[in-house]
């Protein structure tokens, strides 16, 4: 881990990220701007039909036989291909590592703008998974929310794979944490 | 009484994108256009492979990603400048 180091006797038990649905839909936009170029001229002709014969100059002149169109179409597509891939790897590089001792949010804001943060196990006060609409409930994807004690800490992880099996890793490492901890002061 | 017909030849029509320069006269306009976007769009490229490799370099996907985005930006930039030969 780069980011952060383990300590003596600690393990990643699960490192997750978004669902992966949750990545479609935030590409899903940019395939859909990628099919306006080539839809223009059909529209253009289809109300040129209706009766504005003005538009028959645009349609003819609106083909990717023009180099100009070609230059605008080609840069329109780089410019989305570029955001989409920036999605892409906000999406790769913000990640939830559970630990033996920790939860461990790595949020990738933006270029140069990365945060890590932890949160002890100890501190953990109450777990939330919330799981809601068609397709969350359909693909088992969801929020999970955990609240630290005292403070209005929060750690939210938003449209992860299921949550319900992660809070229960989370309050069995928690329990077993607690186990740990009252066995090492007996001792 | 004749009507007068103009002296002056008859101008064609214009085509609706006559503004943008003629093709074969562009090829320095689309240089300098695609230079710059070429640059932004390499500045973009080192930055991301950057990130890719110092945070997600434990991760298969990782050089597999950004030879895909090397692969479809050229294939994009081949495409917007091949109507200029």
């Amino acid at each position: 881990m780069t980011e952060f180091r383990l300590e003596r006797g600690e393990k990643v038990m699960r490192a997750v990220r978004k669902h992966w649905f949750v990545l479609v839909l935030e590409i899903l936009p940019f395939v859909l701007m990628a099919l306006v170029p080539l839809l223009i001229p059909d529209i253009l002709e289809f109300i040129s039909r209706g009766g504005s014969s003005g538009l028959d100059r645009f349609t003819t002149l609106l083909t990717l036989e023009n180099p100009w169109i070609r230059l605008a179409v080609g840069l329109w597509w780089l410019v989305l291909w570029v955001t989409a891939f920036s999605a892409f790897t906000s999406y790769y590089l913000n990640e939830w590592i559970i630990t033996t001792h920790r939860i461990v949010e790595i949020n990738q804001h933006a270029f140069f703008s990365r945060e890590v943060s932890s949160l002890l196990l100890n501190r953990v006060q109450d777990v939330r998974t919330d799981i809601s609409g068609l397709f969350a409930t359909l693909l088992g994807y969801g929020t999970l929310t955990v609240q630290s004690a005292g403070a209005n800490d929060y750690f939210h992880m938003h449209g992860i794979p299921h949550p319900q099996e992660l809070r229960d890793l989370v309050m069995r490492e928690i329990t077993e944490f607690h186990k740990n901890v009252n066995t090492s002061r007996v001792i | 009484m004749e009507d007068e017909l103009p002296e002056a030849p008859i101008e064609a029509i214009g085509s609706p994108l006559s503004f943008l320069p003629r093709v074969d006269n562009a090829y320095d306009l689309v240089s300098i256009l695609f230079t710059g976007i070429f640059l932004l769009w390499a500045i973009y490229t080192v930055i991301s492979i950057y990130h890719w490799l110092r945070y997600g370099h434990n991760s298969w996907i990782a050089v597999p990603s950004i030879a895909l985005h090397l692969f479809i930006s050229a294939v994009l930039m081949i495409f917007a400048t091949s109507g200029f030969n």
